[in-house]
């Protein structure tokens, strides 16, 4: 617990220094959140070069207008935010462009840790569930299964009231139900190639 | 299990094993290296630029409130920018956007110590109206501003508050309300209210305007005792005092030789000017009045200037104060100043070398120019109603002044040799009086002996 304060207080103090204007401080800030945001944009995306270009994006952005923070605390909920605006922004670009292809593709970065059949088995289905979804649902799975964040904070960062954040999560898991009671016939391994949609 | 929960679980694990664990290298690479060639943008384009969100966020940068208000802040800038197309209006926009602080809240901070502590140098900090009970250290280049009707922004120092050190022989350290430390700021349209809540300047270069400091520091009260002032400007600090208005309360007190331009303040019962003056130094076009002892005292300084001051019932309106030996006082300019009600000395030179006493007004006082063993001009004054209009101590020059209604109009104390040339004496009871061992050098006066040129 005092460690867990101890690292509060010091990402508050970076967060200060780099609303100052330290650009070291922001470093340190990138360091300590770029896996997680790569991870949240990948999974919104669901494409890891566009996961990629969003984080960019993100981070560029919370450098420029930090100056916007009000509240320290508020550095990593503030970030999720950015990260989901510049996702939605990337999925509208390339719905724009009317790209339809999708690359689901295995972390190089991956712990290689064999996969039991059955977590195999869950990740190709949470795959197709969230491919299956709107990019706005995906947000929501993300944040709140993924970031572990409670409903109202899902509710602030994607400015939607909680009830929303509650019924996308039901239909979310609704259709996972169904999906389990499928055979799941048309299961892909983790790298390959397929159509869907952002 | 729950089939909810179990589901959540099913999610969590999936999308945990669908995660990449670590971003690109060249992500955080190149991330770090487009931002360190930018700058963070100014708050308030930053506040614009923000997405909106619910009022009730808490992961809110910037509300919708402070995002229109920033809007509206914009859109006033631009305005002025677009009105004036001068040099102030540019400098607004190209400043950072004022920093907000409002003790109900409405603003980003509730405490003027806060808004400091986050701003940065060129930072403007509004202050909404309030009573805010705090001694505030602004050590940044920042201008800090009360933002209403001045009365209504008031800034209190704390009981048993912080002090801060100051150079004055009597007192050590002093408590405030507000000091600025080794920075050039501006402070305008604030209140100090309360005997404690000193504006202390230890350093750099401030401008402090429109303040209403409202009972702070101690005043004279006649005796030898040294009160502590009300403004404080301290060491090697450059200042600029402007339409200030202290009533009751303490002095503004310039220590150390600072470089001060204290003009067109208001001082009401009790405060005065006082000081150690650098070469720089300018005192002009203040208003001193109500009851008080002293009106400008100056204790030591080289070639400051003291100008169009209105000095009214004070009992020592301009001079050397209480005889305090701090240093001498070379070359003063005292000029163009109205001195009236002086119940003892209009305008008191006891010990300066150079300078000249010009074009001053003196009325109704017991001693109206009293120089002392100064070597000093003193030309183009009109004394009137005094006992004793000037009084010469040594090798002054006295030329083209008008002393009349007096006692005594011109007195040449024993040993002194002054030079008195064209000056009008008329109307006095005694229009010249020189005492014994004086030799003073008399050329072209006018010099009235009962209604009669002598």
């Amino acid at each position: 617990m005092r460690r867990a304060e101890a690292v509060a207080r010091m990402k508050r103090e970076l967060v200060r220094r780099a609303i100052e204007g330290d650009h070291d401080a922001f470093s340190s800030l990138v360091d300590a959140s770029v896996d997680r945001l790569y991870a949240v944009a990948t999974l919104i995306l669901r494409d890891s070069d566009r996961g990629q270009d969003a984080v960019q994006e993100a981070l560029m952005s919370a450098w420029k207008d930090i100056r916007a923070l009000r509240d320290p605390d508020a550095w990593d909920a503030w970030l999720h935010r950015i990260t989901v605006w510049a996702c939605y922004r990337a999925a509208k670009q390339e719905r724009k462009r009317k790209t339809v292809e999708l690359k689901v593709v295995s972390d190089p970065h991956r712990a290689d840790v064999p996969d039991s059949a059955m977590a195999l088995a869950n990740r190709d289905l949470i795959e197709r569930q969230l491919n299956d979804l709107p990019i706005e649902h995906r947000a929501v799975i993300v944040l709140r299964f993924y970031l572990d964040l409670p409903l109202d904070e899902v509710g602030d960062i994607l400015d939607i009231p909680v009830g929303t954040v509650k019924s996308r999560l039901h239909r979310a898991l609704a259709s996972l139900r169904e999906s389990m009671a499928e055979p799941a016939a048309d299961a892909l391994p983790v790298g390959a190639l397929k159509d869907g949609t952002a | 299990m729950n089939d909810d929960f179990r589901f959540e679980r099913l999610f969590e694990d999936g999308l945990h094993e669908l995660a990449p664990r670590r971003a690109p290298d060249r992500l955080r690479t190149k991330v770090k290296a487009e931002t360190s060639e930018m700058r963070p943008r100014a708050r308030w384009l930053a506040l614009i630029k923000e997405p909106p969100m619910r009022i009730n966020s808490r992961t809110a940068a910037g509300s919708p409130t402070a995002r229109v208000a920033a809007i509206m802040v914009a859109t006033l800038l631009a305005t002025l920018l677009v009105i004036s197309a001068g040099v102030a209006g540019a400098r607004l926009l190209a400043a950072d956007g004022p920093i907000v602080v409002d003790q109900s809240g409405g603003g980003h901070y509730t405490t003027i110590g806060e808004a400091v502590a986050a701003a940065k140098d060129g930072d403007a900090i509004l202050v909404k109206p309030g009573t805010y009970v705090e001694a505030v250290v602004v050590d940044k280049d920042i201008t800090l501003r009360g933002d209403g009707p001045v009365e209504d922004i008031v800034i209190t120092a704390p009981e048993d508050g912080p002090t801060w050190e100051v150079d004055f022989s009597y007192i050590n350290t002093l408590p405030f309300a507000l000091v600025v430390s080794e920075a050039d700021a501006t402070l305008s349209d604030l209140t100090l209210r309360g005997l404690p809540s000193r504006l202390l300047l230890d350093g750099g270069d401030t401008t402090a305007e429109g303040l209403y400091l409202d009972g702070v520091g101690e005043f004279y009260t006649g005796s030898n005792v040294a009160k502590t002032g009300g403004i404080v400007v301290n060491g090697d600090t450059t200042a600029t005092l402007r339409r200030n208005t202290l009533r009751g309360g303490g002095e503004i007190d310039v220590y150390n030789y600072s470089n001060t331009i204290i003009e067109d303040n208001d001082l009401i019962d009790g405060p005065n000017i006082a000081g150690l003056f650098g070469p720089e130094s300018v005192v002009s076009g203040n208003r001193i009045t109500g009851t008080g002892f002293q009106g400008i005292v100056f204790l030591g300084g080289t070639e400051a200037t003291f100008t169009d001051n209105v000095i009214e019932g004070r009992e020592r309106a301009i001079g050397l104060g209480l005889g305090i030996s701090t240093g001498p006082i070379h070359a003063p300019v005292i000029e163009r100043n109205q001195v009236s009600g002086a119940a003892n000395t209009a305008i008191e030179l006891l010990t300066a070398t150079g300078g000249r006493v010009v074009d001053n007004t003196v009325t109704d006082a017991e001693w109206g120019i009293r120089l002392g063993r100064s070597e000093i001009l003193v030309s183009g004054n009109a004394v009137e109603g005094t006992t004793a209009g000037i009084l010469v101590g040594g090798p002054a020059t006295i030329e083209g002044n008008h002393v009349q209604g007096n006692i005594t109009g011109i007195r040449v104390n024993s040993g002194a040799s002054p030079t008195l040339t064209g000056n009008v004496v008329c109307d006095n009871e005694t229009n010249l009086a020189v005492l014994g061992g004086a030799t003073p050098i008399l050329v072209d006066n006018e010099i009235c002996e009962d209604g009669v040129a002598a």
